[in-house]
């Protein structure tokens, strides 16, 4: 997982890197460009995760097979926590069309009820608290223009 | 005395109230911690004028400090990272059935320690800001570069990391409008970019989303152990317990305060550097971390200094002392205000405003921190499985609600996602937020350093001050390689 992420963040650098130098310009008439600071920076980043690469494919190697079993441990526990990010796309799709109201109030209710097995009731008061002070706080008192749902709110 | 009158007004007052009461709850409930709390709660000021939202966010950010301590004395689980040594000692009294004496014990100190804090950041932030008025961009460039490695360097276990970390924010902080040429950078063909990336979904989704993401794969419930009543008179301390904590804490609440003043340190290493010297110096040094109330003292008074000596380079300078006083930078700039040395002459009513509303805040503090005594044990029962759905619509909402955008949205869950993922491997997230923010001051003050000096890099060692920064930042960068190297040879030698 180490070796991925900074894997990624040695390739972003790159990127921002190329795109500095080449399409912003890092230095033009005696002046600084556009592609300055971020050509010098994702340089640095750049060293400081090879070393951190470097560091971690010494690790692996070193505890090779120890290591193999134990990714494969990781990577299942690693996914746990895309439930909620799954959850959180599929309410932004709601908000977008359902409006604010509905919408705040299905995202608590149907994880209290069906992820956090909180009782029906419970689950009941404890959403509908929620959305009313969302709405309070944020429709009433903020005046957020929020997209709203063909109840009118 | 003009400061009062603007922080006395009914709704400055009221800001204060409400910030410090909802910093104690949020500071309360375990795991959640200032940065998260500010964060989710600034959409709330928008409507606000910038006074009474930043007395607000202000309130909510000493008021944490004073709610830390509760989930760790009584949960042994810090509310946020300053009160890890809180738990120490707080935990063990209170398995003595002596957590009201514990909970009580926090509250005065941080009433002391907060009072330092901030009758030092009246006396020295206008010195510092008179300081920060000499600053051309090549001091101000090498003063921001300095606080960069700092801040990667102080905060996490793993310099490097830090490092890694300050880079990505700054990295981050060139997508958009490039404020110099007016060309767009970085922004993938989005028009959602071009305004580069939104500051308040990005600092709800890295603080307050990863949260959610980090209480679902610790599926661990708290647990309030050996209380079942808290009451306020069995709670108070008696006049021999409050002379035993009294020095320590000032004597703290000193400390604290100067390691709040430098960037990057923030109220967690104040508190961390106050036990040790209690552990050297103290009366009790051989008790401590056994229950004894003067552990608990030492390190809330350390903390609630901290974290008010970080608004002093934040107001002052314009640089923030920790990833909290990085949201009230971003929260200031969002209402148009630039901190830095000239917010003192520009706007006082605002500066004295906010410096006046603490000494009533803090009062409030230690009043409230009292008075919820009772409630607490009931309110940190309040389970994980009802807190997820609760700050998932707040992140939501919130991010939102800044823009008008669905775009801000999808922001805060990557950022959330991306934040989890980093803190699992030990990249602390602060330093991103730190960097994003400071980052466009810094290429502004850099590039306006060069082309003043014609491209030449001679121009940052011309004067005392920069070169004298710049000499401290390289040493910064390498000590972690000088130290390796001596690891190295130790280990060759052996």
């Amino acid at each position: 997982m180490e070796l991925a992420i900074n894997l990624i963040i040695f390739l972003l650098a790159g990127y921002w890197c190329q795109q500095g130098l080449m399409v912003y310009s890092f230095w033009n008439k005696n002046q600084p460009g556009s592609g300055f600071i971020p050509v010098i920076f994702s340089v640095i980043l750049m060293a400081f995760t090879l070393m951190l690469i470097l560091k971690e494919i010494r690790k692996i190697l070193k505890n090779r097979s120890h290591e193999t079993r134990q990714a494969t441990v990781l990577s299942l526990s690693d996914l746990r926590p895309l439930l909620p990010v799954v959850y959180t796309l599929a309410a932004i799709v709601v908000f977008r069309f359902a409006g604010v109201v509905v919408s705040m109030f299905l995202t608590s209710f149907v994880w209290l009820l069906c992820i956090s097995k909180v009782r029906l009731a419970k689950s009941l008061i404890i959403s509908v608290i929620l959305t009313l002070m969302v709405y309070l706080i944020f429709v009433m008192w903020l005046r957020i223009p929020f997209p709203r749902s063909i109840f009118g709110f | 005395m003009q400061g009062f009158s603007v922080a006395f007004t009914f709704s400055n007052a009221m800001a204060a109230f409400i910030g410090a009461l909802l910093g104690i709850v949020v500071g309360a409930m375990p795991g959640i911690g200032a940065a998260a709390g500010v964060s989710m709660l600034l959409p709330m000021t928008f409507k606000m004028n910038p006074t009474a939202g930043i007395i607000m966010l202000a309130g909510i950010y000493y008021g944490n400090m004073y709610g830390g301590a509760y989930s760790a004395t009584l949960l042994n689980i810090p509310g946020d990272t300053p009160a890890v040594v809180t738990a120490l000692d707080g935990y063990q009294l209170t398995l003595k059935g002596k957590a009201g004496k514990s909970l009580a014990t926090g509250n005065y100190a941080s009433f002391i320690g907060g009072s330092i804090g901030i009758v030092f950041l009246t006396i020295f932030g206008p010195l510092l800001a008179e300081i920060g008025l000499k600053f051309g961009p090549a001091e101000v460039a090498a003063l921001i570069f300095l606080a960069l490695t700092s801040i990667g360097w102080l905060l996490g276990d793993d310099p490097v990391k830090g490092l890694v970390a300050a880079c990505l924010g700054i990295l981050l902080s060139t997508i958009g409008i490039d404020g110099a040429s007016g060309n767009a950078r970085y922004n993938f063909g989005s028009l959602n970019l071009i305004g580069g990336i939104t500051f308040v979904p990005l600092v709800i989704g890295m603080f307050g989303f990863s949260q959610v993401l980090e209480m679902i794969s610790d599926s661990k419930e708290f647990k309030v152990d050996g209380v079942k009543k808290l009451s306020i008179r069995e709670s108070m301390l008696s006049w021999a317990e409050f002379k035993e904590i009294f020095w320590p804490s000032v004597r703290s609440g000193v400390l604290g305060n100067f390691i709040g003043f430098l960037p990057g340190a923030g109220a967690t290493t104040g508190s961390f550097l106050a036990y040790i010297l209690e552990k050297r110096i103290g009366k009790k040094r051989h008790t401590l971390g056994t229950g004894e109330i003067t552990g608990v003292a030492v390190s809330e008074a350390a903390n609630n200094a901290g974290a008010v000596g970080s608004f002093a380079p934040l107001l002052s300078l314009g640089i923030p002392g920790s990833s909290t006083s990085a949201v009230l930078l971003g929260g200031l700039m969002m209402w148009g205000l630039r901190p830095g040395p000239l917010l003192f002459e520009s706007n006082p009513d605002f500066v004295w405003g906010l410096i006046s509303s603490m000494y009533f805040g803090n009062i409030l503090c230690l009043v409230a921190g009292m008075a919820v005594l009772p409630f607490l044990v009931s309110f940190l029962k309040i389970s994980k499985r009802v807190m997820i759905p609760i700050i998932m619509v707040i992140c939501l909402v919130g991010s939102y609600a800044v823009g008008n955008s669905i775009f801000d949205m999808g922001i805060m869950v990557v950022a959330g996602v991306v934040a989890f993922y980093l803190k699992k491997q030990a990249f602390p997230s602060s330093p991103v937020l730190l960097a994003f923010v400071l980052a466009p001051r810094l290429e502004v003050s850099m590039r306006q350093a060069l082309s003043i000096s014609q491209g030449s890099l001679w121009v940052f060692f011309e004067k005392p001050i920069s070169a004298v920064i710049l000499i401290c930042t390289f040493a910064l960068l390498l000590f972690p390689v000088i130290q390796k190297l001596i690891a190295f040879s130790k280990a060759r030698k052996n």
